[in-house]
């Protein structure tokens, strides 16, 4: 099912981000449209790479993430660095918790009803 | 014009804080994209039952016993999947008037998508400025309600 479904939950998750993202950054005064954020937001996934790595590899890929967004929102949005992170903050804060949460327990779930299957 | 034939400088031209809704030829669907993630993700609360489940997802009530900005938005959604608007306006106001608002500018963007456009909106600074404020008064207000309806 993951096969199949993957690459749209993956299509899914970087609109919802971006979108929340350029909501944030327009609070804080963005000056592109949404196309610039989503482009920021695509490029800043290759640090998915690093959780190729067991373990360690999302502790490094995830800050470096949050450093390649907020220098990609600075660039493209003409706003400083503090603006970008604050943005990009306001949208993890306002709206993203419960969605996180909400995919990890799904994932967890997920993995309990596997394991107790076999 | 009375300036330039005095000699003096021409005065700036006063700009009028202006909102205006335009087809362009050249940019995303954004609203046709959006509801359509909208209506997965309404689907998905209503098939996994997610609006009804015993415990919170929410990491800042469950840390604070306080409902955070946008409590009650999967509860709304499932609501308004079930055809019920005014139970989800009363789950969380603006999270539904936003989901409303979604739906009008994806049900524009698939008439416009039949001619090849899509709905774009230009905002002039000026009112640009006094959106963000008001989005934020908004934000504030309807988390106000929250904590008091103790969503």
């Amino acid at each position: 099912v993951q096969v199949v479904l993957g690459p749209l939950f993956v299509l899914i998750g970087i609109f919802v981000g971006s979108g929340l993202s350029h909501l944030g950054l327009l609070l804080l005064g963005a000056r592109q449209g949404f196309e610039a954020t989503f482009r920021v937001f695509c490029f800043a996934q290759a640090t998915a790479l690093f959780q190729l790595v067991p373990f360690c590899g999302a502790l490094v890929g995830l800050p470096y993430m949050v450093v390649l967004l907020v220098v990609g929102f600075s660039e493209v949005h003409a706003i400083g660095e503090g603006r970008a992170y604050a943005g990009l903050f306001l949208s993890i804060v306002t709206a993203c918790c419960c969605v996180v949460t909400m995919a990890f327990a799904m994932g967890g779930i997920g993995a309990l009803a596997g394991l107790a299957s076999r | 014009v009375t300036a330039e034939i005095a000699g003096g400088a021409t005065p700036p031209a006063r700009r009028v804080p202006s909102l205006r809704f335009r087809a362009s030829t050249d940019g995303l669907p954004l609203g046709a994209i959006f509801t359509g993630i909208g209506l997965l993700l309404g689907l998905a609360v209503v098939l996994l039952h997610l609006d009804r489940l015993p415990f919170a997802f929410c990491t800042f009530k469950a840390l604070t016993g306080l409902p955070c900005m946008t409590c009650g938005t999967t509860r709304a959604l499932g609501r308004l999947v079930a055809l019920d608007p005014v139970g989800a306006l009363l789950m969380n106001p603006l999270a539904t008037l936003g989901g409303l608002v979604l739906v009008m500018w994806g049900v524009a963007d698939l008439l416009l998508m039949t001619r090849g456009r899509a709905l774009a909106v230009d905002v002039s600074p000026g009112l640009a400025l006094g959106l963000r404020v008001t989005a934020v008064v908004l934000l504030l207000l309807n988390w106000l309600y929250l904590l008091a309806a103790g969503r």
